[in-house]
């Protein structure tokens, strides 16, 4: 269960480190939004 | 600089902005609660982690119904929304919960045994989050789950569902599935936990008999239809016959296969004392080339791809512009459960279960499944209970 938790912190930083990253394309900027969004639910063990 | 962290947090808010816009409903769906009127048979309710401590503080425990007679006798068990999309399977249930009064033998009713798949949906297809059943004192609203637990209770999904103890392989999404998940183990997956937590109660209170109250597709061949292994295949067999002869609807015997293992007709009897009975009524709304999935053709099972599809003799039920209403699939239920008691008793005349209040197939169609349904408001102090 701690390994699904690190995969998932792990996706979430490479997403948020792109977004971060990214400076022209807006739409990318959007899609790492959106893969953002459930790997954080799952961080926060927001139900 | 300024101008991409200005860009991006409003980006940012927007995306948060919509996520709590379509969140907000399934939170709302998922902490929504069904009362329940305790009827004249009610003697006591318990939960499901008093058999099985594992669920106790999560999603998945459930209320437990029993039903004690006057007199001792045999015992049942019954169990709706093993799949919570198959409402007919609870509403059954719950009629008699509101409406049974045991003679003899106890019954023990579980309305919501996927507790936590009653809290879940299908989003991506469509599905209403409620319904709502017309009574006589307005409308009972219901959810409306999905066929498995929510991965919000049960996570991660393995690649592959390993059964426990059968070892057979299954779908992954089975794992949350508690028609592939008997005879549980206490410490497994909590969709597990649940179907032990039943195999223990079983155990227990020595039940003899326990029947499973499911829905499934028109074009599926095991529908309308009582699915029974070998030790239940002569009661099964002379309940269907029975309710055709008598009652004038079709249901008929479907073996439960000995090589598929994890299903609620296999294992309770492979596992346990009880003889089991898996219980299908076709249900338009699961069929995959029908219209939207409306709460309308939920209730009244009334579509036109179907009816063109059974002209093409594509269906394994009769089929015409009447659909498949609740009131018949609950119906069905009702009488079938009913008759397998009578069987039940007839063979095994020392454990007699005996319950009466409980409405039949003609009943229900004529007046509604909300006619049998009680009204929470007008219930006294204590008399109801939130599931």
């Amino acid at each position: 269960m701690i390994a699904y938790y690190i995969i998932t912190a792990f996706l979430f930083v490479l997403a948020a480190w792109n977004f971060v990253r990214e400076k022209e394309r807006r739409q990318d900027l959007l899609l790492y939004l959106l893969v953002m969004v459930p790997l954080l639910l799952r961080l926060l063990r927001w139900k | 600089m300024i101008r991409d962290t200005v860009e991006k947090s409003a980006l940012a808010a927007a995306v948060l902005g919509l996520v709590v816009w379509g969140g907000l409903p399934l939170v709302r769906h998922r902490h929504f609660d069904v009362p329940i009127v305790k009827g004249p048979g009610v003697t006591a309710v318990h939960r499901l982690s008093e058999f099985s401590p594992g669920l106790k503080g999560t999603l998945a425990d459930t209320n437990v119904y029993v039903l004690e007679g006057r007199e001792p006798g045999g015992k049942a068990l019954l169990i709706g929304n093993t799949h919570s999309n198959e409402p007919e399977g609870m509403l059954a249930v719950i009629i008699f919960l509101e409406n049974a009064v045991v003679e003899k033998g106890t019954l023990y009713v579980i309305p919501f045994f996927n507790n936590s798949g009653s809290r879940n949906t299908r989003a991506g297809d469509g599905y209403p989050l409620y319904f709502d059943v017309a009574t006589d004192w307005g409308a009972q609203r219901f959810r409306f789950g999905n066929r498995d637990a929510s991965p919000l209770d049960q996570w991660p999904d393995p690649d592959v569902y390993i059964h426990y103890p059968e070892r057979q392989l299954l779908s992954y999404i089975d794992v949350r599935n508690t028609n592939r998940t008997w005879p549980g183990r206490a410490n497994g997956p909590l969709m597990e936990r649940v179907t032990f937590g039943a195999m223990e109660l079983m155990r227990r209170e020595s039940i003899d008999v326990a029947i499973d109250t499911h829905g499934a597709e028109t074009m599926f061949p095991v529908t309308n239809c009582i699915v029974a292994p070998d030790k239940s295949v002569k009661i099964a067999t002379l309940a269907s016959l029975t309710v055709k002869a008598a009652e004038g609807f079709e249901n008929h015997v479907e073996p439960s296969p000995v090589g598929f293992r994890g299903l609620s007709h296999r294992e309770i009897g492979d596992y346990g004392p009880a003889l089991p009975f898996l219980l299908e009524a076709p249900i338009p709304f699961l069929d995959q080339p029908t219209g939207p999935k409306t709460t309308k053709l939920l209730l009244d099972g009334k579509d036109p791809f179907l009816l063109s599809l059974s002209k093409k003799k594509k269906l394994f039920v009769p089929y015409d512009e009447g659909g498949w209403p609740l009131e018949k699939r609950v119906g069905q239920h009702l009488s079938v459960i009913l008759e397998i008691f009578r069987q039940f008793t007839k063979k095994t005349a020392d454990r007699p279960i005996v319950v009466r209040g409980v409405p039949r197939y003609a009943d229900v169609v004529k007046t509604g499944v909300g006619h049998y349904l009680a009204d929470p408001s007008k219930a006294p102090a204590g008399g109801v209970v939130m599931n």
